[in-house]
């Protein structure tokens, strides 16, 4: 007798992944805690974050935003301006450094530099530049909204029961004169470079963990019965400011993510890991799951990882799925006509390729 | 039925009037912080027929303790008639689409075999009698809409009771609908978010432990399109 001799089948690979038909593989996640359906879930982070909550309000979850979008506005208005694509108003969340840096903010008292960004008459928000398309009409009124959004990322956090945090890039750029991140390279979505000011950082796997750890320090701080599902973004990077190989650049980013998203969830109770990564980018499903441009998750790539999200929840919840609804609402729904880039604030970098 | 119910001091969004199957919207809606008011005012058999009358152009609810809560609605939007009403109007009245498809009432109009005969529920009579039985909810709209309201219908849950017929509630739910279309009523329709392979409420839209109500789940989608439509 040895301790292999009792693990289930999901353990061998043989029997996990090589034999059975790409569709049938499964238990490839098992949930350290349950998620009760009307506890609030709360998601953040990069673009691949923004399918999780119509997801889980078409299996019956608390998908909760923190703040309602002004009536009287249109689809379009409101998806341009940010309202229910995340949780949080706070454009993608690309970076653990850039959700540490929203927390605090929101959960510790200090709201953020005030500098503003002006550009053609407008103001902006350097820590979320694309959330209000047309800009604010003052300074003030750029700050404002931000103590807005703090205050609801506040009330939110202390009526969860679990944030869902998707990691997406190691790459970000820093303000050296404030300590801040951006969410994107300053110039690109909005305000100017500055060399002598804008630093490009690619976070190592200890800074990544560290970041997290804070992270869920502050949230647990704030609401003790909150749990945290991380993910990682299968969707590779749109550009690298390395100077490496963009493939080698993503390889970099999301082997430092998952390992450090992987190392954090090992040592804390309350944070497990969802592998939505590994079902898209797993080589054992042959790439099936990107549209053409090798990027963008095509809608049945969403629907395949939250079908193994839900089936499983529905496992230590001890539901059965009953077969003709195993696929979810989300396979039924038409992607945006972007393919998703609306949310995507790095996929402006594209635009900056050379030839 | 429960207490009608709002939220917070923002100005409400819409006047919610409806049967129980407003509950798990109201309920929904309060949860997410929405501002609204009104709420379930009676059973869905009371909003079909006979249920109000237009008193010097103001609508007035035949039963008194609904005509209460109406006016107390109206307070507290500040309106002394529905008519005056600068909010959408969300309601779910006439949409007991169970309780047309009650067995029994179409017993008569069913073959030897049990079966209905060919086109009879997508035909002019069966499209009449349901009609006849929800004029006065049809009449409410139609009123509403006369006065400028923007209004908004929200089919219900999918789910059938034991003592009703499946084929005869989807018909008539899609004879009350087009109705309400034809009036210029704005149609929530979940139903392909929410439904099986079988046109049913899948379990996790379902109140447990009752055979028709949807669940907070169910009133969460609800608010959610509600949102999207700029409410």
């Amino acid at each position: 007798m040895n301790p292999y001799r009792s693990l289930p089948s999901r353990s061998f690979w043989r029997s996990a992944v090589a034999e059975p038909e790409m569709h049938a593989i499964e238990e490839v996640w098992t949930p350290k805690f349950t998620i009760d359906p009307d506890d609030p879930v709360l998601t953040a982070g990069s673009c691949f974050a923004r399918h999780l909550g119509p997801a889980l309000l078409d299996e019956g979850m608390n998908w909760r935003t923190a703040e309602l979008p002004p009536p009287g506005l249109t689809e379009a208005e409101r998806q341009a301006r940010h309202y229910g694509a995340f949780s949080f108003r706070t454009g993608t969340v690309y970076t653990a450094a850039a959700l540490r840096q929203w927390l605090g903010w929101a959960l510790t008292g200090d709201t953020g530099p005030d500098e503003v960004w002006r550009d053609g008459g407008r103001y902006f928000d350097p820590y979320r530049p694309s959330v209000e398309p047309d800009g604010y009409a003052s300074a003030e009124e750029t700050l404002a909204a931000r103590r807005v959004t703090l205050a609801a990322i506040r009330g939110a956090v202390a009526e969860a029961g679990c944030l869902i945090f998707t990691l997406g890039l190691t790459e970000a750029w820093r303000d050296s004169v404030t300590g801040t991140v951006y969410p994107v390279c300053p110039g690109t979505v909005r305000g100017t470079f500055d060399a002598g000011r804008h630093v490009f950082h690619n976070f190592t796997v200890a800074e990544v963990h560290r970041d997290l750890r804070a992270a869920v320090a502050l949230l647990r701080a704030a609401n003790p019965r909150l749990t945290v599902l991380l993910t990682v973004s299968p969707v590779p990077l749109t550009a690298t400011a390395t100077g490496a190989h963009v493939l080698a650049a993503t390889g970099y980013s999301k082997s430092v993510l998952r390992a450090a998203a992987g190392q954090l969830a090992q040592e804390d109770d309350h944070v497990d890991y969802f592998p939505s990564y590994e079902l898209i980018t797993g080589f054992p499903f042959r790439g099936v799951f990107f549209a053409p441009n090798l990027r963008t998750v095509t809608p049945a790539g969403v629907a395949f990882v939250m079908r193994h999200f839900f089936a499983a929840l529905d496992r230590v919840r001890g539901a059965t799925r009953p077969a003709d609804i195993n696929a979810p609402a989300s396979e039924r729904r038409a992607d945006t006509a972007d393919g998703g880039d609306l949310y995507c604030d790095d996929a402006v970098l594209d635009r900056y390729r050379a030839g | 039925m429960t207490t009608p119910s709002s939220t917070g001091t923002a100005p409400a969004r819409f006047l919610l009037l409806g049967d129980s199957h407003a509950g798990p919207i109201a309920r929904a809606a309060t949860a997410a912080g929405l501002p609204f008011a009104g709420g379930p005012v009676g059973s869905g058999r009371d909003f079909n027929v006979g249920f109000f009358d237009i008193r010097h152009d103001d609508l007035v609810f035949r039963d008194a303790a609904v005509q209460e809560r109406h006016r107390g609605f109206l307070a507290e939007l500040g309106v002394a008639g529905i008519g005056q009403l600068t909010v959408p109007l969300v309601s779910t009245f006439g949409l007991s689409a169970h309780f047309f498809a009650t067995t029994e009432n179409w017993r008569i109009y069913r073959s030897t075999d049990g079966t209905f005969a060919p086109g009879f529920l997508a035909g002019g009579l069966f499209d009449g009698i349901v009609r006849a039985m929800a004029r006065d909810a049809l009449a409410f709209y139609r009123h509403v809409l006369d006065r400028g309201l923007r209004v908004l219908a929200v089919l219900p849950p999918q789910r059938v009771p034991g003592m009703s017929d499946p084929q005869v509630f989807a018909a008539a739910q899609e004879t009350i609908r087009r109705a309400l279309v034809a009036l210029g009523v704005e149609i929530v329709d979940l139903r392909a978010r929410t439904t099986d392979g079988t046109g049913r409420q899948r379990a996790a839209f379902c109140e447990p432990d009752d055979p028709i109500h949807g669940n907070l789940a169910f009133g969460r989608l609800i608010v959610a399109d509600l949102l999207a439509r700029g409410l």
